[in-house]
């Protein structure tokens, strides 16, 4: 996976070992929610003209149709980029782990970015956590880092296969230890 | 006291400015800090064909409008 335009700044010699997103049932969820989105309008269309038809008996020339044109227009094309901005903030939010260190971007929202890395060296302990129902069934969870940095504690929430990806962790880190 | 109905399109504009202008950032943003994968390309092809019909759509719409005419504010409804 070429990964140099995201992140230019890797060392030659570095090597990527995982890189990690969010599971993807974290991205379903909201599908879903922009699925019902869709078909809102003309669920509530339909609901009017079933229980109060009178509300929408108005001329052709109505204020109200082109109201309604405008408003359906603005709503279709932010739905749009409703779910386009949270596909951005899923696939943005990443997490790399190469054999020197592990790279934590943060996307929060389309306008706020965080980067944040850890060299293995500076990792005191990891713990995966997979919690609930969906988590166990689906296998994703969390996983901590706990730094001997000043930043402390680095968590990466809804990563699949949480277990496994500690035990690569472990392993880098041991053989990290062993080159130095 | 009369208001034409053009006039909503004005804000309506105004809108779909802004849209763009986020839709803008987002795809730069991709392109900037994603990986430039198969993937990533065709998320960008659905997301601007997606926006374009319905975009293309409301213009359809709106030409189909008589937007010449006016709203009579003091007429007795």
């Amino acid at each position: 996976m070429d990964i140099s335009s995201a992140f230019p700044h890797l060392d030659k010699n570095e090597q990527v070992a995982l890189v990690m997103r969010k599971h993807p049932l974290v991205l379903l969820r909201m599908a879903v929610q922009g699925f019902l989105m869709l078909f809102l309008p003309p669920v509530l269309y339909l609901a009017v003209l079933i229980f109060s038809p009178a509300t929408l008996e108005f001329p052709e020339d109505s204020l109200m149709l082109y109201l309604a044109l405008l408003g359906a227009s603005l709503y279709y094309l932010f739905l749009w980029l409703f779910l386009f901005v949270h596909w951005l903030e899923f696939y943005l939010d990443v997490w790399v782990v190469t054999n020197e260190r592990v790279i934590n971007v943060d996307q929060r929202r389309l306008f706020s970015r965080r980067v944040s890395e850890v060299r293995l060296a500076q990792v005191q302990d990891i713990t995966s956590e997979v919690e609930g129902f969906l988590h166990t069934f689906f296998k994703f969870g969390d996983i901590n880092l706990q730094t001997a940095a000043e930043s402390g504690k680095f968590t990466f929430k809804n990563i699949p296969n949480p277990d496994n990806v500690r035990e690569t962790i472990l392993k880098l880190m041991e053989k990290n230890k062993a080159k130095q | 006291m009369t208001i034409p109905f053009w006039i909503l399109l004005v804000p309506y504009g105004v809108i779909v400015l802004i849209f763009l202008i986020i839709s803008g950032f987002g795809i730069y943003h991709s392109w900037r800090f994603g990986f430039r994968t198969p993937m990533v390309q065709s998320v960008m092809a659905a997301y601007l064909s997606g926006a374009a019909i319905i975009l293309l759509l409301s213009i359809i719409g709106i030409l189909a409008l008589d937007w010449s005419q006016v709203w009579n504010l003091t007429a007795n409804y």
